[in-house]
């Protein structure tokens, strides 16, 4: 179920929304009980570009994350291409649960404007969101990381990000002295943000964390000295975050190495001293943990964009433990 | 259940908000491994804790029953359950494979005690083999009889303690009145202490019965008007449309007042009424839930035909098949007072809610599977609008609030609206909260939920003593009495809402029960 262009206006928008509703409701009135159940428990704003060469794995990933998070999605797309510099169009996405007889429907909202009156955009982003619920923006523009608060793109996205209860980048391939400076004068403006990178780690985090749970009673982490391994050019976020939260509970200062790898990003954590902790990857989801003389292959799969934005979209408060990390890795990237 | 901020500070490498709670090391015995539960619902939630990664590679799980059976046909025999019974959720070859690598069998008849002898063996290797620190659960699934007999042999066979903690599990009915329930009690007391005492009612690990505590405590909107003052009555219903399917042997021995009632359903009145406890941890929960229960006014013998009513389905024909009555049913004797139908009227004499009626009702064979909860407000003081009806206009229906338990898990809310067009008539509506849509993702079934909480040491949704002997002390009067009443029984068909005594047992009160 979905509409044709049209402007760009909260008013029109939300009426068109209204006679989706309307057109699904037709069924009820034939059927003469509920088939449609209307469900919306935040508004999702996705900022997009043309220089996001995933958009449409993560337009899929929308469609996904109603099934857990029903939303009014509002997918704000930056395109030279756009109908009239600035236009919108409405859907409903539905689903029937596995063994009901109602379907399930959200609703999802795509406007598309020309990056030279991305300013334009705003009013109508806040013209349409849903009131008294939570705002979450998963901002997959890069430039937004990359520019200064200055800059034309990040003023025009100040109103939208302003906003969000929490602000979602993936700061993943982007050059981190710039990214960290946008994403420290977000949190000092006192937004919630939250960061894919950090959420890449959560399977090496909770395997650390079940390790040291488990042996409670002869390791200890206090003292062990960390070392890091990752492969590319540039040492990614993700093994900052890392080391930054592994510090935290060694209390020593762990080391960061390039190491060649088959998979980029992080390849391996070695905790030793008295006794070693090791996590390495040996596969595209795969990581083997040896603690000691014992070994074990641990599952690494939860890295889809589906299963890091569901991680996220189920933190919405304040989250001490990532800006914990995300503070002192910043610091130690600024050494 | 531990808050967010309990958890353990000696673990640095923590983070709650984001961690799952883990299954530590330990090892399950589970006597009746060979039986429909373990089966149905305890392979089939271990599998998927272990889908979820939340097991460890220190875990074990050994099962026991008298049919002989190797490791691998035991494994064998529970893949086949698991990939038949688990709810929502994929079955995965590869974590099977991983996961059977803990699944272990001794055959041995429960009163010998060479059984606890190869048990104690088993564990001694696995806990070399697998690291399970020596924690062991014991999760009793057999017929209750044997309770006892499984408690006293593993205390004989020095199981109930070793190096790490010793556990066990038992499942519902905890004895089949109060003074079996003290004697089971009592004889399991013997050998564990009571803090090392799980007993499971899977209704209170059910999602939606935990979020009746999120609902009432966690807004401030509704407590207020959760007393006497506002609320007229409240009507517990948990009905279904299914007969005794093959249980009737055990089921005519129980009864619906007994399945149902003495367990399930004073428990979630207990946790729809209990008063807010100060903190949120196991004490202080189960605190509250059994002062809620002793609060229940116990009836007077003569007070019990008034106020419980005992059915029994007879056959009928439903959606053209014919069905068969209780008596009908196998292995049910055809002269049976089982009661397949029973409800109540309880008053709990407290400041909150004396002089409330809580109506509550089971019954098997009724027109549809649904529980819930429906807590009638009162009348606005002054009648100002009136409501068309087929019968004409009516004073209109007072606001309505459903805790829908089960199917279509949520809550609603019926108040009057202005019907569209000029006169100022009014019409109820409902405002719906659906829980399948606003979380669509799967939610734990109550045993997965309840399995974690046993290993992890959290008996907040676990009954205790106490709890069990307020909830036998209500039902013993009804008991008695129905034990010495000959009904003439059937006297309600299949298919029908049970017996009209029911009816008139609320309209003595001015109200009827409504049609769920």
């Amino acid at each position: 179920m979905s509409s044709g262009p049209i402007p760009a206006q909260p008013e029109k928008i939300l009426r068109e929304l209204g006679r989706v509703w309307t057109s699904l409701g037709e069924e009820e009135r034939h059927q003469g009980k509920p088939t449609v159940l209307r469900a919306c428990a935040m508004t999702l704003i996705v900022i997009t570009d043309e220089e996001d060469a995933e958009s449409a794995t993560a337009s899929q990933t929308l469609v996904e994350l109603m099934h857990a998070h029903p939303s009014r999605a509002i997918v704000l797309r930056s395109d030279p291409k756009a109908e009239n510099g600035l236009s919108a169009r409405v859907f409903a996405q539905c689903w029937k649960p596995f063994g009901k007889a109602q379907q399930i429907c959200c609703e999802q909202i795509e406007v598309s404007v020309r990056p030279d009156r991305l300013l334009d955009a705003s009013p109508t982003v806040l013209g349409i969101v849903v009131p008294d619920l939570p705002v979450v923006v998963w901002c997959r523009m890069k430039s937004v990381l990359r520019v200064s608060p200055n800059d034309r793109t990040n003023a025009a996205m100040t109103p939208v990000l302003a906003l969000a209860t929490k602000t979602i980048v993936d700061t993943k391939g982007v050059d981190l002295n710039q990214a960290f400076d946008v994403l420290r004068g977000w949190k000092a403006a006192g937004r919630m943000i939250g960061d894919l990178e950090w959420t890449r780690i959560t399977a090496w985090r909770e395997t650390i964390g079940t390790v040291f749970e488990e042996n409670a009673d002869w390791l200890s982490p206090t003292g062990l000295g960390a070392e890091l391994t990752y492969s590319g050019a540039t040492v990614p976020a993700s093994a900052l975050y890392l080391a930054a939260w592994l510090e935290r509970g060694t209390q020593t200062k762990a080391s960061l190495r390039r190491e060649d790898s088959p998979w980029p990003g992080l390849s391996s954590v070695r905790l030793s001293g008295e006794h070693t902790v090791e996590l390495s990857r040996t596969g595209p989801t795969c990581l083997k943990l040896r603690v000691g003389e014992q070994e074990q292959q641990v599952s690494l799969a939860g890295s889809s964009f589906y299963e890091l934005m569901h991680e996220e979209l189920t933190v919405l408060g304040y989250d001490p433990v990532f800006n914990a990390a995300f503070d002192r890795a910043e610091a130690s990237y600024r050494q | 259940m531990l808050l967010l901020g309990q958890m353990t500070d000696a673990n640095p490498f923590q983070d709650p908000l984001r961690f799952e709670r883990r299954v530590p090391p330990c090892a399950i015995v589970i006597f009746g491994a060979n039986g429909d539960l373990t089966k149905r619902k305890l392979l089939p939630a271990l599998y998927r804790l272990a889908y979820e990664r939340r097991i460890p590679q220190s875990f074990a799980v050994i099962g026991n029953s008298r049919t002989h059976m190797s490791d691998s046909e035991f494994r064998e025999k529970m893949k086949e359950s698991v990939q038949q019974f688990i709810e929502d959720s994929p079955f995965d070859e590869s974590v099977w494979n991983s996961f059977e690598q803990s699944l272990y069998y001794i055959a041995g008849d429960l009163k010998d005690p060479k059984c606890y002898q190869a048990i104690a063996a088993k564990l001694s290797e696995i806990e070399n083999d697998h690291q399970t620190r020596g924690n062991v659960l014991f999760y009793l699934s057999t017929q209750p009889s044997y309770y006892a007999t499984v408690v006293e042999c593993l205390g004989a066979a020095g199981l109930h303690h070793g190096k790490g903690w010793r556990r066990v599990v038992v499942e519902k009915p905890f004895g089949h009145d109060l003074k079996s329930a003290r004697a089971l009690s009592d004889e399991i007391h013997h050998v564990f202490e009571e803090k090392d005492v799980y007993r499971i009612d899977h209704y209170l690990g059910k999602e939606t019965v935990q979020n009746i505590l999120a609902f009432r405590f966690g807004n401030g909107i509704f407590e207020p008007l959760w007393n006497r003052r506002y609320v007229n009555h409240v009507q517990i219903t948990a009905a279904e449309s299914i007969g005794v399917e093959g249980r009737g042997a055990y089921y005519q021995e129980a009864g619906a007042l007994r399945d149902m009632i003495q367990n399930h359903l004073l428990q979630v009145m207990a946790t729809v009424t209990m008063e807010p406890p100060s903190f949120f941890d196991a004490d202080n929960v189960r605190d509250e839930r059994a002062k809620l229960l002793r609060a229940i006014r116990v009836m007077k013998r003569d007070d019990v035909p008034l106020y419980a009513v005992s059915g029994q389905y007879g056959p009928a024909k439903v959606g053209g098949q014919d069905l068969p009555g209780f008596r009908q049913e196998e292995g049910v004797d055809p002269k049976a007072q089982t009661d397949t139908y029973a409800a109540a009227t309880f008053f709990i004499d407290n400041w909150r809610w004396a002089g409330v009626p809580f109506y509550i009702r089971s019954g098997k064979r009724l027109p549809k599977r649904v529980t819930d909860i429906a807590i009638q407000f009162n009348a606005p003081p002054l009648a100002m609008f009136q409501q068309e009806t087929r019968l004409g206009p009516r004073s209109p229906r007072p606001n309505l609030m459903v805790l829908r338990i089960q199917p279509e898990e949520g809550i609603s809310l019926r108040f009057l609206s202005k019907s569209p067009g000029s006169g100022m008539r009014v019409r109820p509506v409902s405002m719906d909260f659906n829980y399948g849509s606003s979380f669509g993702e799967r939610t734990p079934t109550a045993y997965e939920t309840l399995l974690v909480d046993a290993m992890a040491g959290d008996p907040t949704l676990y009954t205790r003593q106490d709890m069990v002997e307020a909830s036998w002390t209500v039902i013993e009067p009804i008991l008695e009495v129905w034990r010495n009443t000959k009904f003439d029984f059937p006297n309600y068909e299949a298919g029908t809402w049970g017996p009209k005594a029911s009816d008139d047992m609320l309209a003595r009160e001015g109200h009827t029960w409504r049609m769920p």
